[in-house]
């Protein structure tokens, strides 16, 4: 099999550097007809250059806008590779939807593309992909599965809802992406049918699947009553966990006065609420790794943008602090 | 497997009338049980053809050996049928030339019925073909079975539809006559309540299609992107509109918003993107054609407020060194320019709303871009979405705007959508439109 050379992948890059969805377009294109099959191309050049964007943003390399600017070139290019990619007309027809909230639609357009490519009807039903629009996809396609893509684990709570409103169409629902771990337990809590990491993983699972499935059954751990109230009172919880920290900081605007979408002050502000969403993601899948994770990344986030060395702790002691009456969210803490 | 498949069937069809009374509750409540599940599966999956897929795998895993069920919806006849062991599969027929042709008068008759099977031969396939489909006569053939049981589905005081069902050899339906016809009637309402979703949701899509914005064209020299979202998510539709014609050298684009939401707004919003289409073959200056527009509409509206609309038109031009955009504006938000730099400007043009007033004027406003300059029309549905600290507002969409100078006109629009929708959160927004158009001049 051919593989994408070196130099390809560098002219690739520059051509994402400069936002120039033609010059990148036209490397790939030129990469499979050197042979490069689409599938190679897909994972080489776009799929390694949109990973390498997004470490160059968490290390405060790259802007927001450009990781955007970067997202829309990538997506012109797998348009205009696959163009000519139909599916199998007698394969599985699948939805592919993502997570509610979720605008990183790269993911799943790319596993959407690859699906086709290894035979499936799989049709892309768009970013932050709504409850309503998954079951109207259902209710006129009738897919044997839907597929789920969720990057971040601060959407778990939303990707719970998505799962109750496929379920309840008896339709399977096979979710995978950077939010899920790769034994499949919190795709389980959920009440997912399956877990998959790659586009041949899941068509595998979809042959197994059975064809119609129950209801989502009602989650009753004692997190589960707890992730209620947390995704109930977030803004609440989101303003108080702020106010502290940022007095703490000695901020007094809450970041507003900082313009700039990198300043430290405005990705804290922004994070909180994705803090929030983590903690009632683990209450619901009982799993502490999704408060750990969300500490490491808020760390790294905050040091590479020259936040003070506190401000990771002070939201932890935060929320430690407006939780302590949940006795499993103030047990899940304590294990981060 | 087997062995306990076959116990639950024996349990669920049994004839237990001269049994003693705890086999006959014990049955009865195993009938119960299964009829709330089958009742659940068929009504859950709002998909006809899954519902019929869903209902036959049910069948042959808990009580019978064949089953086939056939629908008639339109002048569709969907039909699904499988033996024990097999996956079964939804076909959908024009009914009725493929049809087997005993069901049209089992269909007529829409009585409960069971055929005794000849044992082989001729008259014993003759038999099977009447009510089967053509994949399963073999099938059913080769599992000996000795009658089916022909349930019609009836709601509504019309039969739509049969269910065909057969056990192996020694089992007969006798006994089970109430049971089964009891099932059928919880069949039918599910299947019923489905094609009427169905029927529904096909003529709700076809209008959505004709009246939903379609994707921006290809331009040369343009990097053209649109973002739109409705309020009603259910309804997939609402009153804002984006439209974009007209030759490359000379185009024309349309942002607008009309009063109200949903359908009834959406197929306003169609007749103005129609009424401006129509307007702009006989001239192309935006102030003529919201002039022209609005009169349509003062005509058009039969109450002082009805048919009231914002709308913002801008020709694109290709001029000396840049391209010349031409505004003009009625009661819209103002279209803004994103230099290359990130340095942001308002293009002011002011005209009354449209539909309010018959001899409105609409002047023109002028800018140019310059390569990597983006011209963004929107609507207020960015600026008035409401999160926790307030309306998303003016401030901040220019604050963010300013650091998107030079990028492609999709990451501008979807950093913005994305800004909006991390304010509303997961309140209720309203509807959502955002159109860019990056000045991108062809080097050859």
């Amino acid at each position: 099999m051919t593989a994408v050379l070196d130099g390809e992948f560098a002219d690739y890059w520059s051509a994402i550097v400069a936002s120039d969805d033609h010059r990148a377009a036209d490397v790939a294109l030129a990469a499979v007809g050197r042979g490069v099959s689409v599938e190679a191309a897909l994972m080489g050049l776009v799929v390694a250059s949109q990973v390498r964007v997004g470490e160059l943003w968490e290390a405060n390399e790259w802007s927001v806008p450009r990781e955007h600017a970067s997202s829309a070139v990538n997506e012109h290019v797998v348009r205009r590779l696959c163009q000519d990619v139909i599916g199998d007309p007698a394969g599985p027809l699948l939805l592919v939807a993502c997570a509610e909230r979720e605008w990183h639609a790269l993911p799943a357009l790319v596993i959407t593309q690859l699906l086709a490519l290894h035979g499936a009807r799989a049709e892309y039903l768009g970013p932050n992909t709504s409850r309503d629009h998954i079951v109207a996809g259902i209710l006129d396609r009738g897919p044997r599965a839907v597929l789920l893509s969720a990057s971040m684990s601060s959407s778990l709570p939303r990707v719970r809802r998505q799962i109750e409103a496929v379920r309840g169409t008896g339709t399977p629902v096979i979710v995978g992406g950077a939010a899920f771990d790769r034994a499949g337990q919190r795709a389980r809590w959920l009440g997912a049918t399956g877990c998959a990491t790659t586009a041949s993983e899941a068509l595998e699972l979809v042959e197994r699947l059975p064809r119609h499935v129950p209801p989502a059954p009602t989650l009753r751990h004692p997190g589960a009553a707890e992730a209620r109230d947390v995704q109930i009172a977030a803004e609440t919880l989101t303003r108080s966990v702020t106010r502290v920290v940022d007095s703490a900081l000695g901020l007094t605007d809450g970041g507003e006065a900082a313009g700039s979408p990198d300043d430290w002050r405005v990705v804290l502000a922004t994070s909180i609420p994705m803090v929030v969403d983590c903690v009632a993601g683990g209450l619901l899948t009982d799993d502490a790794s999704i408060l750990t994770e969300s500490r490491d990344w808020l760390r790294s986030v905050m040091d590479s943008r020259d936040a003070p060395a506190e401000t990771t702790s002070l939201v932890w002691t935060a929320l430690a602090r407006q939780l302590r009456d949940h006795p499993e969210a103030t047990r899940l803490i304590a294990l981060t | 497997m087997p062995t306990t498949v076959r116990e639950r069937q024996a349990r669920l069809l049994a004839d237990s009338r001269s049994a003693e009374a705890r086999a006959r509750l014990a049955q009865a409540v195993s009938r119960a049980e299964f009829l709330l599940r089958l009742s659940r599966t068929v009504s859950a999956i709002q998909n006809p053809q899954r519902a019929l897929e869903a209902l036959v795998a049910l069948l042959l895993d808990e009580m019978v050996d064949v089953a086939q069920v056939v629908v008639r919806a339109g002048s569709w006849q969907l039909i699904c049928g499988a033996v024990t062991g097999q996956d079964p599969t939804c076909s959908a027929q024009r009914s009725p030339e493929d049809a087997p042709l005993g069901l049209d008068d089992v269909l007529r008759r829409g009585m409960y019925e069971e055929v005794v099977l000849p044992p082989a031969g001729r008259a014993r396939r003759t038999a099977l073909e009447r009510l089967l489909e053509a994949d399963l006569v073999d099938e059913v053939d080769q599992l000996r079975a000795e009658e089916l049981a022909i349930l019609p589905l009836t709601a509504r005081g019309r039969t739509f539809g049969l269910l065909v069902l057969g056990r192996s050899p020694g089992y007969t339906f006798s006994g089970s006559h109430s049971f089964l016809t009891d099932l059928a009637d919880r069949v039918a309402v599910g299947v019923d309540a489905t094609l009427v979703v169905a029927e529904s949701r096909h003529v709700a899509n076809v209008l959505r299609a004709s009246l939903a914005p379609v994707d921006p064209p290809v331009v040369a020299g343009l990097d053209l992107a649109t973002y739109y979202r409705v309020a009603h998510q259910s309804e997939a539709l609402g009153g804002d509109f984006l439209d974009v014609h007209g030759p490359d050298d000379d185009l024309l684009l349309l942002c607008g918003d009309v009063a109200g939401k949903g359908v009834e707004a959406a197929v306003h919003a169609k007749r103005i993107r129609n009424a401006t289409r129509t307007a702009s073959v006989v001239d192309r200056s935006p102030g003529a054609i919201l002039r022209l527009v609005n009169r349509v509409l003062v005509a058009e509206a039969s109450r002082f407020d009805e048919g009231l609309a914002t709308a913002v038109c801008a020709r694109l031009r290709p001029g000396d060194g840049g391209l010349d955009v031409d505004i003009a504006n009625a009661g819209h938000p103002h279209a803004l320019v994103i230099r290359s730099d990130g340095a942001v400007e308002t293009v002011p043009t002011w005209g009354v709303a449209l539909a309010l007033l018959e001899e409105s004027e609409y002047p023109e406003t002028s800018a140019r871009l310059r390569a990597g300059d983006t011209l963004m029309l929107y609507s207020d549905g960015v600026t008035h979405a409401r999160g926790a600290d307030g309306l998303f507002g003016d401030k901040r969409l220019l604050d963010h705007l300013s650091h998107l100078g030079g990028l492609p006109a999709q990451a501008i629009v979807e950093s913005v959508a994305v800004a909006v929708s991390e304010h509303v959160g997961d309140r209720q927004h309203d509807d959502i439109a955002i159109l860019a158009a990056r000045y991108r001049p062809v080097t050859s």
